[in-house]
C-alpha cells in the first residue's frame, strides 16, 4: 500500500490527499500509516519532514490580514438589520447586546491570527524558555484576553493560532495576546474545557491549572481544574500530551518528572499531596473506526489474538503471559456496543482469569487452559 | 464527559431560532470567512455587505435552511456565490470608500515585516506569502482553501463550482509557481538525496 509513495518528491506529497489530511488532522491510525511507511523506506524521512513543512508554511502564507474591525462592524449592523427589520424580532435586543460583547473579546484575538508574522519573532533560545513567572499567573493587563462562560451551556473559543476551546460554563480561559504567537502558545485555565489543539510541532501548546501544566503537540484533551479546588483531572481523547508540575529546583526538566498521556488515559493530580496518578477513564472509547472494529472476528482463536486486537481497538496496553495463555481458545466479535471493561470481563471469566488496570495498563493473570 | 456537540446539532439549534447558536456560528466563522473574502476581492466593501447579506439571510430564514454537518462549508459556499454577484453590480458610492485598498492594510502591518525580515525562517515565510499574493486569484483561492481552511478538493470542487479534475490542476500549477519559495535548506537536502541515490 506504501509502493505508489515510495519515489514521491514532496510536491507530490504536499498534493496528496491522504499525506494533507495526516498533517492537518492528524489521529493514531493516520499517524501508524506514516510511521511505518517512513521506516519501509527511511530514505524518504527528510521529504516527507519536508512536505509536512510546506503544508503548514502554505496555510500560514494563504492566509490574508483581515482588518479587525469589520468583525465587529458586520455584526452590529447585523443586529440593527435584525432589530429594525420585524417587530416580533425586538426581543433579541438585550441577548444581541450580550452577545456582541463576547464577540468583541474573540475578535480582538481573531486580529493577532492574521498578523501572522507577528509569530516567528519571539526567540527560540531555550527549550524550557516558556517557564517564566508570567506564564503562570497571567495577570490582568493590557495585552490580556479573557474569557469566561458566564452562560448555562458550553462555549466555543477560537484561540488565534485557530485551536479551539470548548469552555464550560462558569469556566475562564486567560492567555497574553503578545505573547501567545511566541515560542509556546501559554494558556490559563480555571473551570472545566475541551481542548482541540492545532498542530505546531515547533511551538507547544500549553495549559496551566492549578499548578499543573498539560504540554500538547496537536491534539485534543480535557482538562477540569474547579476554582477552589486542589484537584486537576486532564483526559486525553486523542494523541498525546505531557503532564507535569513546576520543578522546585529550577534547573531540573520539568517534563522529567511527569507523566505522558494517551488516548483513553487520565491523570488526576492532587495539589495538597502533589501526586500525579494516571489510569484508564471510566468508558475508554474506539480509536479505530466501526469498519475497522467490525473486521475482528474470531474463531476458536488463541485469547491472547483477541486482547492484542482490543489493544489496537482502544490504543491501551493490554500485560499478559502469552505463552501461559496462548493455549485458550474462544470465539468472539469486537462488538462496539460493549465497552472495554464489560468485554475484559467476559474474556476471562471463560478462560479463568482476571484482570485489573495497574498505571493505565490492564494487566490480566490467569492459567494454562487445557 | 461533556464533548462538543458536533456543528449538526449547533446548526439545529439554530434552525430553531436560538440566538446564542446563532451568535456562535458567527464567532467561530467570521475570521475566516473574512479571510477568505480577500482572496476573492480586495473590495472591502463588497465582503463586508456579502458576509452581512449572508448572516441575515440564514437568520431570516433559518427555519427554511435545509441541516448541514459542517457549517463552515456551507458559509464559504453562500459566501463566495454572493461576493462574486455583488462584486458585478457597481458599488453604492454612498458606502465605497475608493481609497481604501487591502495595500494600505498590508502597509500599515509593514513595520511588523522588518521585524520578522531579521529571521531568515520568517523571511522565507514572508517571501512564500509574497509568492502566494501574486498568484492569478483562484489559484490564491484553492490554495487558501486547501491548506488553511483544510477542505478536502470534492469540497473545494463544490465551493468553486469546478469539477474535480480542474480543482487538482489549479492547485497543481499554483504549486508550481510556489515551489521555488519552498524552505530551501529541505531543497537542498532533497536534491542532495537524488545524487546519492
Amino acid at each position: 500500500m506504501f509502493e505508489k509513495y515510495a519515489s514521491y518528491s514532496s510536491e507530490d506529497f504536499v498534493q496528496d490527499e491522504n499525506f494533507v489530511e495526516w498533517v492537518q488532522s492528524p489521529d493514531p491510525q493516520r499517524d501508524q500509516f506514516w510511521n511505518d511507511f517512513q521506516e519501509t523506506f527511511p530514505y524518504q524521512r527528510p521529504v516527507v519532514r519536508r512536505a509536512i513543512q510546506v503544508v503548514q508554511d502554505l496555510s500560514t502564507a494563504s492566509q490574508t490580514v483581515v482588518p479587525q474591525e469589520d468583525a465587529e462592524e458586520i455584526w452590529s449592523n447585523l443586529q440593527n438589520a435584525i432589530a429594525s427589520g420585524k417587530q416580533y424580532l425586538k426581543w433579541w435586543q438585550r441577548p444581541w447586546a450580550k452577545a456582541a460583547a463576547a464577540a468583541v473579546v474573540i475578535i480582538g484575538a481573531g486580529y493577532l491570527f492574521f498578523a501572522w508574522n507577528h509569530s516567528r519573532s519571539a526567540g527560540f533560545n531555550t527549550a524550557m524558555s516558556f517557564l517564566t513567572s508570567d506564564s503562570l499567573h497571567i495577570a490582568p493587563g493590557p495585552e490580556i484576553s479573557e474569557f469566561t462562560n458566564t452562560t448555562l451551556i458550553p462555549d466555543v473559543i477560537v484561540l488565534p493560532d485557530s485551536s479551539r476551546v470548548t469552555l464550560q460554563p462558569n469556566g475562564t480561559i486567560r492567555y497574553n495576546s503578545k505573547t501567545f504567537s511566541g515560542a509556546t502558545r501559554n494558556v490559563q485555565l480555571v473551570g472545566e474545557a475541551f481542548f482541540e489543539v492545532t498542530r505546531d510541532t515547533e511551538r507547544p501548546f500549553l495549559v496551566f491549572s492549578n499548578g499543573l501544566i498539560t504540554k500538547v503537540l496537536g491534539t485534543s484533551f480535557n482538562i477540569k481544574a474547579r476554582k477552589g479546588s486542589d484537584n486537576v483531572t486532564v483526559i486525553v481523547r486523542t494523541g498525546k500530551v505531557s503532564v507535569f508540575t513546576l520543578p522546585k529546583n529550577p534547573k531540573e526538566d520539568p517534563e522529567s518528572q511527569g507523566l505522558i498521556l494517551r488516548a483513553n488515559q487520565q491523570v488526576d493530580y492532587s495539589k495538597k499531596i502533589e501526586k500525579l496518578t494516571r489510569t484508564l477513564i471510566p468508558e475508554p472509547v474506539p480509536v479505530l473506526s466501526t469498519e475497522e472494529i467490525q473486521q475482528f472476528a474470531f474463531q476458536n482463536a488463541p485469547v491472547t489474538d483477541i486482547f492484542k486486537a482490543l489493544e489496537k481497538v482502544y490504543d491501551t496496553e493490554i500485560v499478559f503471559d502469552q505463552e501461559l495463555l496462548s493455549d485458550c481458545r474462544l470465539t468472539s466479535t469486537l462488538d462496539e456496543d460493549v465497552g472495554l471493561f464489560e468485554k475484559l470481563e467476559v474474556l476471562c471469566e471463560a478462560i479463568d482469569a482476571s484482570y485489573k488496570v495497574v498505571d493505565a495498563q490492564v494487566v490480566i493473570s490467569g492459567r494454562k487452559c487445557r | 464527559m461533556d464533548f462538543p456537540s458536533s456543528d449538526f446539532h449547533l446548526w439545529n439549534r439554530f434552525r430553531e431560532g436560538d440566538s446564542q447558536a446563532f451568535g456562535l456560528i458567527y464567532r467561530m466563522h467570521i475570521t475566516e470567512l473574512l479571510s477568505y473574502g480577500y482572496r476573492i476581492t480586495s473590495n472591502r466593501q463588497v465582503i463586508k455587505d456579502s458576509i452581512h447579506d449572508l448572516f441575515l439571510h440564514i437568520w431570516l430564514h433559518r427555519e427554511k435552511l435545509s441541516e448541514t454537518d459542517s457549517i463552515k462549508y456551507y458559509l464559504f459556499r453562500s459566501l463566495r456565490n454572493r461576493i462574486i454577484q455583488n462584486a458585478q453590480t457597481p458599488a453604492d458610492p454612498s458606502t465605497f470608500d475608493p481609497d481604501f485598498r487591502i495595500d494600505e492594510l498590508l502597509a500599515e502591518t509593514s513595520r511588523e515585516q522588518e521585524l520578522i525580515e531579521q529571521e531568515t525562517r520568517s523571511g522565507q515565510l514572508s517571501r512564500l506569502k509574497e509568492a502566494v499574493d501574486r498568484l492569478p486569484r483562484r489559484q490564491q483561492e484553492a490554495i487558501q482553501l486547501r491548506y488553511f481552511h483544510s477542505f478536502s478538493l470534492e469540497e473545494i470542487s463544490s465551493v468553486m463550482r469546478m469539477n474535480n479534475q480542474s480543482v487538482r490542476n489549479l492547485l497543481h500549477r499554483a504549486i508550481l509557481h510556489l515551489r521555488d519559495h519552498f524552505e530551501i535548506a529541505g531543497g537542498l537536502f532533497l536534491s542532495a538525496i537524488k545524487i546519492f541515490g
